[in-house]
């Protein structure tokens, strides 16, 4: 799959990646790459390897062929803790908070000395809402507020590339707006983010290009632009 | 609330630090294993209440520490004052080879794992009759005369398992019990926020290991012997039964359990010869009726 030039040096380059699950495959030589700084998006239905194409840059579910070059180094097969710590943070869609600790107390389990470009006090910046919650345990958290917890989590690990798996799904409209503004924040400060997103807005407002796949393959790669130009060519792809 | 449970514990520590004055050697000699079983069943509920790997096997160290102090002092003539740390070195690395083969797996293979390195080491000790004396047991351990009464003995324990406490508690308490709890409720998650999981396990599981070879040469000194029956199993369930009844969802709720078992078991011996059974009723009740122990009941109480 051909990708855009861009001018940003290239962070993470996904090479012709295959994935099972078991004996089932779930990606086909999948391949794209993300520029410092970058939102790329992946989009198309449920069930087409989105998610799965995350949770193998994370580690989680490594491929079985295809490499996975970050920072020019591979990392194709390591540890998810090493991966973490070589600064590709994962927020997966299941925003599951360590329900027993409080907001402090999960940002602070991820924080380590040698890593530490965020703090508690600039997250709370970035998320407020968070900071009148920091003696709330993490279970008793709404689901949008649980989202917000996730992906600071993530950040006190000090990631150089963001993994966000559908950051707005179940969450309210208005949520979903302050999410926007969340992740366009995070853009601004220089991270680059791979985001799994249903919600087409999101993916428009704040991405370079987006990735349409479908049955373990990319499709197409659009950007914004031209699907502002004729919707017909994105919602082609989700529709069928 | 856990400072008032710091300070109602300091309160204890005061008031047993008086118990000499009472002149009863029975109850120093209870309230001496009541504090060996409170450190022991408290170094397990690091494992189990804030790592969430549930231990059969951890009677394993109880007795190295105990074996281990007991051979230093009688079979080489080292000095107390160095047998004891020595037995404690050896204990922890021996925990750190059992532990690095055990938290490579997780649940229930952890669990049998652990009862199988238990066992081993039981068979080691009751087979090595040169060393340790096999079956017949390690006799005449001789303390050295500071601590020879049953008063200096046990403020000698009071003082070790003082330490001790507070040393479990700040771990438990600090950034390390933090990441446990977290692996404990999601270990895939915080591999991925890039947490060593296994190493941080390890490392629990040998601080955990380390402190209960200090309970068991506690054991061994207050006894004057140790057997083998000290790494048995049932020592091992013992303890995890004194954890779960007094509930390992609180950093002091083993430490209720060890008291609780202990003083139970000293009452119905003298009415009644049926301890064991009486015992299964009790774990019985516990899970059904109140599954996270005396403190758990303490907790809901406090709050209602």
């Amino acid at each position: 799959m051909a990708d855009r030039p861009t001018d940003s040096p290239i962070d993470l380059k996904v090479e012709s990646i295959c994935t099972f699950y078991g004996l089932s495959q779930i990606l086909f030589d999948v391949s794209f790459t993300v520029g410092r700084g970058e939102v790329v998006a992946l989009v198309g239905r449920n069930g087409v390897g989105k998610s799965t194409t995350m949770r193998s840059i994370a580690g989680l579910t490594p491929p079985k062929r295809g490499r996975i070059i970050w920072q020019g180094k591979d990392i194709t097969g390591l540890p998810s803790h090493r991966i973490c710590r070589a600064g590709i943070g994962f927020v997966p869609e299941d925003r599951r908070v360590f329900p027993d600790l409080t907001v402090w107390e999960n940002l602070d389990v991820v924080w380590r000395p040698e890593n530490s470009e965020w703090t508690e006090e600039r997250i709370f910046d970035i998320f407020p809402d968070l900071a009148e919650l920091r003696h709330r345990n993490g279970g008793h958290l709404s689901g949008g507020q649980q989202q917000m917890l996730t992906i600071a989590r993530t950040l006190m690990t000090s990631p150089r590339l963001l993994l966000l798996d559908e950051p707005s799904e179940g969450l309210a409209p208005l949520a979903v707006e302050r999410m926007v503004d969340r992740v366009a924040t995070l853009k601004a400060e220089g991270l680059s983010i791979v985001l799994a997103e249903q919600n087409t807005d999101m993916v428009l407002a704040l991405c370079e290009r987006m990735h349409v796949m479908e049955k373990g393959v990319i499709r197409a790669t659009l950007t914004p632009e031209e699907v502002r130009a004729d919707e017909t060519r994105l919602t082609r792809f989700l529709m069928l | 609330m856990p400072r008032r449970h710091l300070l109602l514990a300091a309160a204890v520590v005061a008031l047993l630090a008086l118990l000499p004055l009472s002149g009863s050697t029975y109850l120093l000699y209870l309230f001496t294993q009541v504090l060996i079983f409170v450190l022991f069943a408290t170094s397990l509920n690091l494992l189990i209440g804030y790592a969430g790997l549930v231990s059969f096997g951890h009677a394993a160290f109880f007795a190295i520490g105990g074996y281990g102090c007991a051979i230093l002092l009688r079979s080489y003539g080292v000095p107390l004052l160095l047998a004891m740390p020595a037995a404690l070195v050896m204990t922890a690395v021996f925990a750190t080879l059992i532990g690095a083969l055990c938290v490579r797996l997780t649940s229930y293979y952890f669990s049998m794992l652990t009862l199988a390195f238990g066992q081993l080491v039981w068979a080691v000790v009751f087979k090595w009759r040169s060393m340790t004396g096999g079956d017949d047991g390690f006799l005449r351990i001789v303390s050295p005369s500071w601590i020879d009464t049953p008063a200096s003995f046990f403020l000698f324990t009071l003082v070790l398992v003082t330490l001790a406490m507070v040393a479990l508690w700040i771990v438990a308490h600090s950034p390390l019990g933090r990441t446990l709890m977290a692996i404990r409720e999601n270990q895939v998650r915080a591999g991925f926020l890039g947490v060593h999981t296994r190493r941080v396990q390890l490392v629990a599981f040998i601080i955990a290991g380390t402190f209960a070879g200090l309970a068991g040469a506690l054991f061994a000194l207050f006894n004057r012997s140790i057997f083998p029956d000290s790494a048995w199993w049932l020592q091992s369930a013992e303890v995890l039964i004194m954890v779960v009844l007094g509930g390992m969802n609180s950093f002091f709720g083993p430490a209720v359990g060890a008291l609780t078992l202990i003083l139970l078991g000293r009452l119905t011996l003298e009415l009644t010869a049926f301890w064991p059974a009486l015992l299964a009723i009790i774990l019985i009740a516990t899970l059904f009726f109140f599954p996270s122990g005396i403190a758990g009941l303490l907790k809901a109480r406090g709050r209602r």
